[in-house]
């Protein structure tokens, strides 16, 4: 569902009014206003869901009427959702997490099994429909410790093997490898081969998008099949420019 | 209705509403709109829609209900609040106390009728 460009404002306006005043009076509950936030965007989505794109300001406003003014729910009932929030499982699992990470400075062993962790409580929270909130700051570390360990392992992988295939090239073609290196050739060859591979993990990517949201959670959200034939794209143009490039380079 | 009667209406659906949502949630596990739309349908219930997502807020620290999240073919998923143990128990407390003030109430009227 997408809003007009005045529909978007009034809808800002008012989610920044709700925040301002259930702040005043949850105080230091951001996970509360978090979560709140989130049940008024669902309903809003409930029900303008079947209204034609973009939805007018209109259409929102009288939503927005039913709903009534935050500052009405904060003098009503809301004022009473200033019970602190009790420290969980989850914060304690979360705090375990990204001591095993910073331990695993000193013991790298540890990285997986912080990276394990993080994921199941990260798991638990979103299972409960609970806001993540400042929890991010101690689960998310992990994962992106690992996440890019990960990118970096499928992407590069094979990396000396084509490095080593350039250099095999250039040699048999009598070109000097080591005395100028690295010399174009053995460039291209490298960089066209990845190219190529990379075209594959763009065509991998884009035909398993669940699988790529799944293992690089939560930070792959917004990855949709597009990206991954964008990728394949970018990397086939490499592939055919190395290709051409060490074509010429031999002749 | 004069300013005494929308105080006191407002009083009175205040404590109402956390019984009508509890009720709610009594006959089974509900998407939070639906809760919304619930009570919607309640003759005399006027309230501001969106005072009920920080009731439920509120009753779910209570541990009164617990939120899950399942996929919903109508678009992303969606979270569903059902009442925990403790909430079955605070909802039969306050059904109780309920229909003892109704009770109550019922009795002092056929008193004020009968005179």
């Amino acid at each position: 569902m997408t809003f007009s460009g005045e529909a978007s404002q009034h809808l800002e306006r008012y989610l920044e009014e709700m925040r301002a005043s259930l702040h005043d009076c949850i105080q230091s509950e951001h996970d509360g206003v978090a979560e709140i936030e989130q049940d008024i965007r669902d309903h809003i989505e409930a029900e303008l869901g079947e209204r034609p794109s973009p939805v007018s300001a209109d259409d929102l406003d009288a939503v927005l009427a039913r709903l009534g003014s935050p500052a009405q729910w904060v003098a009503g009932s809301a004022a009473a959702v200033a019970v602190p929030r009790e420290i969980s499982n989850e914060d304690w699992l979360a705090y375990a997490s990204s001591a095993l990470l910073l331990v695993g400075f000193a013991l790298p062993i540890l990285w997986p099994v912080s990276f394990l962790l993080a994921r199941w409580v990260l798991a638990r929270i979103e299972q409960r429909a609970e806001p993540v909130g400042a929890r991010r700051w101690l689960l998310y570390p992990p994962l992106a410790v690992v996440s890019i360990a990960i990118a970096l392992l499928i992407l590069f992988w094979p990396f000396g093997a084509f490095a080593e295939l350039g250099m095999m090239v250039a040699r048999n073609a009598g070109l000097p490898t080591y005395d100028r290196f690295p010399p174009l050739v053995t460039l291209a060859v490298t960089f066209g081969c990845l190219g190529a591979y990379w075209t594959i993990v763009g065509v991998i990517a884009a035909s398993g998008e669940r699988l790529v949201r799944s293992l690089f959670h939560p930070f792959a959200g917004r990855f949709r099949r597009r990206h991954g034939w964008m990728l394949s794209v970018a990397c086939a143009i490499v592939a055919v420019a190395g290709g051409l490039t060490a074509f010429l380079g031999l002749r | 209705m004069t300013e005494f009667d929308d105080n006191w209406a407002t009083q009175v659906r205040k404590g109402v509403i956390e019984l009508c949502v509890l009720n709610a949630l009594g006959s089974g596990r509900l998407y939070g709109y639906d809760i919304v739309r619930q009570l919607r349908d309640l003759d005399g219930l006027f309230i501001a829609e969106g005072t009920v997502y920080p009731l439920l807020a509120r009753l779910k620290r209570d541990k009164f209900v617990r939120t899950s999240l399942e996929e919903s073919p109508q678009g992303p998923a969606r979270k569903y609040y059902e009442l925990t143990e403790t909430g079955r128990r605070q909802l039969a407390v306050m059904n109780d106390y309920w229909r003892r003030i109704g009770d109550g109430v019922a009795r002092l009227q056929q008193k004020g009728s009968a005179r």
